[in-house]
């Protein structure tokens, strides 16, 4: 198994085609990102929001 | 037979502290079937003799596509299940199916389209397949919007399970749409039964590609579920536990 490409310039360019894959691959790859940030973050807004009622909570008890 | 698996399977919470365990695992592994996948599909694969480097975009739009269907009858079985069942369980991994089905369809339409450029010489045309997906693509937005169109929770899950039952009827006509009509759109390279027609150099990286998107599809699945638990069971005294010691650690 080899790397099929000459040089770093030629794996970037791909014969031309280089646009076209390099630009479906970082979509992707931002779109799977997505995929984990977006449930994480609902979590933390979940724990911020568990943060505050605490804190209400404790201000209502004083 | 033992039915307490099944039983378990139903409770949220059983559903949240046993995937804890598991996410790290799984995250690990698909993380590094997708590097190496990525990898060896970029730069070791050979370049197709009529393509061109092109064709690379095949590790990523043939799973994804899969995906999109794949995903699309885990929504549907789920609702199934639920509306059978009546199991609040399913009902939450058919809610979180969804926007992860969602993401894999326009992902194959994208990286279609961007294929269809350099090899068909358009970015799009309204080829049985393309239009068929893009249908699917709408389905799953339908049953996104249709979640959050009722005030109600319980009315929205059995919409949206039937809305997804339904819209079953379109994944048979997406995957026999390149034989029934003959279109620009390839047919199957790789057969489950009989010969696949794609070298074993550009296959083995493409099957790791499969993998690794199974199991991250599995695991977008998770990180969505666990959200959906939370949210539905937020009045429970468990859910309030977990967050507050979520709380106390950031402290």
């Amino acid at each position: 198994m080899n790397f099929q490409f000459e040089s770093l310039a030629d794996f970037m360019t791909m014969k031309g085609h280089g646009p076209f894959v390099w630009s479906a691959y970082s979509i992707s790859i931002i779109a799977f990102a997505y995929l984990v940030l977006a449930p994480m973050k609902a979590y933390r807004d979940m724990v911020k929001h568990q943060l505050k009622k605490k804190s209400r909570e404790e201000n209502a008890s004083d | 037979m033992n039915w307490q698996w099944f039983h378990r399977l139903g409770s949220p919470r059983w559903f949240y502290e046993k995937t804890t365990g598991w996410l790290p695992w799984i995250a690990i592994v698909t993380g590094s079937l997708l590097v190496v996948g990525m990898i060896w599909g970029l730069a070791f694969a050979p370049i197709d003799y009529r393509q061109g480097n092109s064709y690379r975009i095949i590790f990523l739009h043939m799973p994804v596509a899969v995906l999109a269907m794949v995903g699309y009858y885990a929504m549907a079985i789920a609702g199934a299940v639920g509306l059978i069942w009546r199991m609040k369980m399913a009902f939450i991994v058919m809610v979180s199916a969804a926007p992860v089905g969602a993401v894999m369809t326009f992902l194959a339409l994208v990286t279609g389209s961007i294929w269809g450029k350099p090899t068909w010489g358009t970015w799009w045309i309204w080829d049985a397949r393309l239009t068929s997906v893009l249908v699917l693509f709408f389905l799953y937005m339908g049953v996104i919007a249709l979640q959050q169109a009722y005030q109600n929770r319980d009315t929205a899950d059995k919409a949206c399970a039937i809305l997804s039952l339904v819209g079953m009827v379109n994944i048979p006509i997406i995957y026999k749409s390149v034989d029934w009509w003959s279109t620009l759109h390839q047919p199957a390279t790789i057969k489950i039964v009989g010969q696949s027609s794609i070298d074993p150099s550009m296959k083995y990286p493409l099957l790791i590609m499969i993998a690794g998107l199974y199991l991250f599809f599995t695991l977008a699945v998770i990180l969505y579920t666990r959200v959906e638990v939370l949210r539905r069971e937020s009045r429970t005294q468990w859910v309030n536990d977990l967050l507050t010691q979520s709380v106390n650690k950031r402290d």
